[in-house]
């Protein structure tokens, strides 16, 4: 398992512009995220339900050595985490969903995500399939959305990130937000 | 949509919400001129904008649905959502309980935590699928099942608390139980026959008390059975399949419920379903012991007995097949055979018939000799027992007490030893082997600078470094065993540092040599000296070694495999190998114990525990030692495995952390490491140019304080934090006294209090899993609890609450139902008002009353300082990080001392005049500051300094 070390050095290299660096990083990561979640959801605690923010976060912790890591280092490290934790959540989902409907996996439409009628939460297809239809429109924004809703970064850390103003960031959260929510309301769209 | 198009409709939509209401209509006419589309487009954006409510509180949620890794057997990945079944989500509450997680979906609905918010203990819910009838007598039926199932009063049933029901929602409330289930086990291998008796008699006993109240199972299968860490057995969801059945009467049987025709779960029950179910022929308690078969029959094989790839396949299989015994460990006692056999006869005229016979056939030998010679030597058991002469043969041999093997409870493996501190030095100590004759103690420590090896002879006080002219070894940790001895106690082996081959050294000192291969790792030497196993860490797959006590002539006796394996011993009688075995030796990791004949074959595994294992010790014939975390990662702790049982204990209560053990070869002493935290007041002067290190001085206090941390200056009385054992909570020093002010309320106190001019205190509290807002006396007397319907966020051990200077009102961070804020609240009202909206955390109010400053939540280690005045106006201040909530005034209000970041040591200071930022301290790193004050003087800056510092203690038993 990758010490600390060098999961640094690797962000660190990476943020230089070193791409075979990501590439050593994400499965690292990625392997990070599944075993800690795996665990979480093993032993469920008191007040403790799963969250992919406070997974990432923690995942963080573990991988990353802290007093070396710098501002710069830390935002692409989220950023990475936060895309690795939508497609771990989503292809959850499209097994769960797929086998629900007993013939084997296959794609599922965003109708079927809406299967699950709990009125309070945002099922996990319906947002990824919406955020895909976001990236061809605003890939900044698309970017944004998933940095929050997966990483936990507030929008003064996407900001940061995305080398945008504060107030910039803000504007553009709200943008994204009513985009998003125009979307996910409508239950007619197919794909 | 063009990308052009796009960037128009943003741009008018962030220009129209910046204008109000009334006002966006007319710009967007304006704006978007005839071009219609264009302005439908803003205002769909505008319309969902209005609506917005909390969008990442929504999204927040999302959490349940995530990564089954775990899980065994297609009905586990299988919802048995129906379309208008609701799901539950945490926060929610079903009548008097409190959802606190989803636990999985089983086959009538899924499974949720949750607590009993009356009596204060934490249930399982299982809720109901399928709509509720209508029908009278259904609903009458149902409830009676459940009060027959809540009579059922068995250590090894899972208990039925009740039923709550709601307009929407039926659930059964259930007995919650920690664990891995049956079928999680069985998934990971074949259970050891002793083992898997263990399981088997608590799963008789359970059956058995059940068919006495006429209540049968019907569902009975691994899924089914949950097997605790300390061994306990509880049968789950006993018949429920009668109480909720469908409308086809007692003769239907649960599999072809309506609720639950999802293709999987049918294929995992129809493979304990016994022929008269696979027929649709009405079923009792027999079709219970056909599923006891099966399952005592797939805990030896690996193997379900009736296997098929479709039901209709595992139907026939079960009709008509017999269960291929072959797959049956050589090693299954004839009685046990015997009762599979009987278990399994098709025709339940014929099958055995009362559960409770199987038991006389499952239990342990030694039982049933102790009974036999205790009622004086006539055996009651009819046929097939065990000859006399075995029975004498094992007495003769003195069976390592085969009186324990009757008790459950085994004493400690430390009763009556005693304790003594082996060294007390200065810096850590890690990693301690004592030789296998019990005379030598070897380990690592940094006495000298660097870490070296040091022995020493026991009882002679006497200690030598027998590195000391070698180059450094490898950096330590204390989570992998890193020297040890050979057989005959002469020689010390040790891993020079990664990649290097491992070295040995006579224990007197001299020229160490290389003997293993590079890469290898934790020789072990058998008992009589002659053979090593070692393992291969060069090769990914960690193969295990054998090899003759030089270490020439290896073999390998255990191939590769998907997990890591570490630490092998030889057992007591050189019969096993015992070794690590699990995901990535880390400290959080998922270790077992498995063990192997060094003949090589297939290993076994010993535990199902899961906890980071490291240090394997054998004590004696039956147990082991080991060091490991818990489950909830307190620790490392010392426990002892029990071998035939597989159950594990923690020895040596108390809040010693062990993190290395090792055991003389006659067992007779032990050498463990102890790890000692520990944390002290400090304090540094806050002086014109930068104070070093040698600036620093311990507070000086009029009484020791053993650990202590989280200072808070008032202006006559210190307040800190101690957390160790009896004397954990909250306490003051004031006028040379000290006096311990509270202890934790369900939890230990882990927020330093804020103190009022006149000294009063408040707090953030841990109640019933909420953070709340407490305010006391300066004695710790009268406490209230203040705006109750506020939970507080923030920083840990940062405090997170503020009193006004003139001690009249507070300011905290937090988030009540409307959303989150920076909320300040009149002490004498304790009714909250918002003075800012967002999620703002850790305020601190000046001492001049005319500013607060605050900051935002990150996860990233920095937050930015922001400021507001007391009556809501905004206020700028100069752009600082720090870390989060690692701020606080000057006693004159004229800056503001703060730590940059987590980890930090020094300390800097905003000048509010200036906007300018000077670094105060340049501090050697010597310990973790976690929180900090300024003096009332304004002349020091008072913090805490955590160590952990490690000692050897030599264990001597008792002759036993």
């Amino acid at each position: 398992m990758a010490s600390p070390q060098d999961v640094t050095a690797l962000l660190a290299g990476w943020s230089r512009g070193d791409s075979g660096a990501l590439s050593q990083l994400v499965p690292l990561v990625y392997v990070e995220l599944r075993r800690i979640a795996s665990r979480q959801l093993g032993r469920e605690r008191v007040g403790h339900t799963l969250q992919p923010t406070a997974l990432v976060h923690e995942v963080y912790l573990r991988l990353v050595d802290q007093r070396q890591a710098d501002w710069q280092n830390r935002a692409h490290f989220f950023g990475v985490a936060a895309q690795l934790m939508r497609r771990i959540l989503v292809d959850h989902a499209r097994r769960h969903n797929a086998v629900k409907r007993g013939d084997g996996v296959r794609c599922v439409s965003v109708e079927d995500a809406h299967d699950v009628p709990a009125s309070d939460q945002i099922p996990i297809l319906a947002l990824d399939h919406a955020l895909d239809r976001l990236q061809k429109v605003d890939s900044a924004l698309a970017t944004m959305v998933e940095l929050r809703a997966f990483g936990g970064l507030t929008v003064d850390e996407v900001a940061q990130v995305l080398k945008v103003s504060p107030s910039t960031a803000k504007r553009d959260w709200r943008t994204a937000k009513a985009w998003l929510n125009r979307e996910l309301g409508l239950t007619d769209r197919r794909d | 949509m063009t990308d052009e198009r796009w960037q128009r409709v943003k741009a008018i939509f962030q220009a129209a919400v910046e204008r109000r209401p009334e006002d966006r209509e007319s710009f967007l006419v304006s704006a978007t001129g005839d071009d219609a589309a264009l302005r439908r487009e803003v205002e769909s954006l505008l319309a969902s904008d209005a609506q917005d409510v909390s969008f990442l509180a929504r999204l927040q949620r999302l959490g349940a649905a995530v990564l089954a890794e775990s899980s065994a057997g297609l009905h586990e990945a299988v919802s048995a959502t129906t379309a208008a079944r609701p799901l539950l989500s945490p926060g929610r509450s079903l009548g008097t309980y409190e959802i606190i997680g989803h636990l999985g979906a089983g086959a009538m609905g899924d499974v949720y935590r949750a607590r009993d918010t009356r009596l204060n203990r934490e249930v399982a819910l299982k809720v109901v699928a399928g709509p509720i009838p209508e029908d009278p007598n259904r609903l009458a039926r149902f409830r009676r099942e459940a009060q027959l199932l809540a009579a059922l009063n068995h250590p090894n049933i899972a208990a039925i608390y009740g039923v709550q029901e709601t307009a929407e929602i039926r659930a059964l409330v259930l007995e919650l139980v920690e664990g891995p289930t049956l079928a999680d086990r069985i998934g990971q291998g074949p259970i050891p026959h002793e083992r898997a008796l263990s399981i088997a008699r608590q799963i008789v006993d359970a059956l058995e008390a059940a068919h006495e109240q006429g209540i049968v199972h019907r569902d009975f299968k691994p899924a089914n059975v949950k097997v605790r860490a300390d061994g306990v057995v509880k049968v789950l969801d006993f018949g429920l399949a009668k109480a909720l059945g469908s409308s086809g009467g007692d003769a239907q049987p649960a599999p072809f419920d309506t609720a639950a025709t999802r293709e999987g779960i049918i294929l995992g029950t129809a493979a304990y379903m016994a022929p008269e179910q696979a027929k649709a022929l009405p079923v009792d308690k027999r079709a219970d012991i056909w599923a006891f078969g099966c399952v005592l029959f797939e805990m030896l094989a690996g193997r379900a007995a009736f296997r098929g790839e479709t039901v209709t396949d595992v139907l026939a299989a079960v009709v008509k097949d017999d269960p291929d015994w072959a797959l049956l460990p050589a090693t299954t006692p004839v009685a046990v055979r015997r009762v599979l056999q009987r278990c399994l006869v098709k025709n339940p005229r014929l099958r055995l018939r009362d559960v409770g016979d199987a038991r006389i056939e499952l239990e342990d030998p030694a039982d049933v000799i102790g009974r036999t010679i205790a009622s004086g030597g006539s055996t009651a058991h009819g046929r097939g027992w065990l000859p006399w002469a075995v029975v004498s043969a094992l007495l003769i041999a003195g069976v390592a007490g085969w009186n324990a093997w009757g008790a459950r409870a085994a004493t400690s493996p430390l009763a009556n030893a005693t304790f003594t501190p082996f060294t007390n030095w200065e810096g850590s100590e890690e990693g301690a082997e004592i030789s296998p004759n019990g005379e030598l103690v070897a380990f690592l420590s940094d006495r000298e600078g660097e870490f070296d090896i040091w022995v020493s002879q026991v009882g002679t006080g006497i200690f030598h470094n027998l590195t000391r002219d070698l180059p450094p070894l490898a950096a330590s940790g204390f989570i992998v065993r890193k020297l040890g001895f050979s057989a005959d106690s002469a020689q010390i082996w040790f891993n020079p540092a990664d990649g290097k081959p491992p070295m040995i050294i006579p224990w007197t000192g001299g020229t160490p040599r290389p003997f293993l291969p590079a890469g290898t790792n934790t020789p072990s030497w058998s008992p009589d000296g002659t053979s090593l196993v070692y393992i291969d860490k060069a090769n990914r797959d960690d193969p295990i070694y054998l090899a003759d006590y030089t270490g020439a002539d290896k073999r390998q006796i255990f191939g590769p495999g998907p997990f890591k394996n570490m630490n092998p011993v030889w057992s007591p009688d050189s019969q096993w190998v015992y070794f690590g075995r699990g995901v990535e030796p880390q400290d959080e990791s998922e270790i077992d114990v498995w063990r192997l004949r060094p003949t090589g074959g297939a290993p076994e595994r010993v535990t199902a525990q899961h906890l980071a294992i490291n240090f394997l010790a054998p004590l004696d014939a039956r147990r082991l030692l080991y060091v490991a975390r818990a489950e909830d990662r307190s620790g490392p702790w010392l426990w002892s495995l029990d071998i035939p049982t597989g159950v594990s204990t923690r020895v040596a209560s108390g809040v010693d952390q062990y993190t290395s053990v090792s055991t003389s070869r006659d067992g007779r002493r032990i050498v463990a490491t102890v790890a000692n935290p520990s944390a002290s007041l400090w304090r540094v002067p806050l002086l014109n140019r930068q104070a070093e290190e040698g600036d620093a001085e311990r507070y000086p206090l009029p009484v020791p304080t053993g650990f202590a941390y989280a200072p808070r200056l008032g202006r006559q009385a210190l307040f800190y934090l101690s957390e160790r054992g009896t004397d954990d909570g909250l306490w003051k020093i004031q006028d040379g006294e000290a006096s311990l002010l509270r202890r934790g309320l369900d939890s230990p106190l882990s927020e330093p209090p804020a103190v009022s001019r006149d000294g009063r205190l408040a707090v953030v509290v841990r109640r019933q899993g909420k953070r709340q807002l407490s305010i006391m006396a300066g004695d710790g007397t009268s406490v209230q609890t203040l705006a109750a319907s506020l939970q507080i966020d923030g920083a840990a051990g940062q405090g997170g609450v503020d009193w006004s200077p003139d001690g009249t009102r507070l300011v905290v961070g937090g988030h009540d139902e409307k959303g989150p804020g920076l909320f300040v609240i009149p002490v004498d009202t304790g009714v909250p008002s918002r003075l800012l909206e967002g999620t703002w955390v850790n305020p601190v109010w000046s001492p001049r009353n005319d500013l607060i400053v605050f900051a935002g939540r990150s996860l990233i280690g920095q937050v930015e300082l922001r400021g507001v005045r007391p009556d809501g106006t905004s206020v700028e201040l100069p752009q600082v990080m720090v870390r989060p909530g690692g701020y606080r005034f000057l006693p004159d209000g004229s800056g503001l001392v703060y730590v940059e970041r987590i980890q930090s040591q020094d300390f800097w200071l905003l000048d509010f005049a200036t906007g300018e930022r000077r670094q105060l301290t340049h501090l050697a790193n010597q310990g973790a500051v976690r929180t900090f004050d300024v003096t009332p003087d304004g002349k020091y800056v008072v913090f805490d300094r955590s160590r952990q510092s490690s000692n050897i203690v030599l264990i001597e038993r008792p002759k036993q």
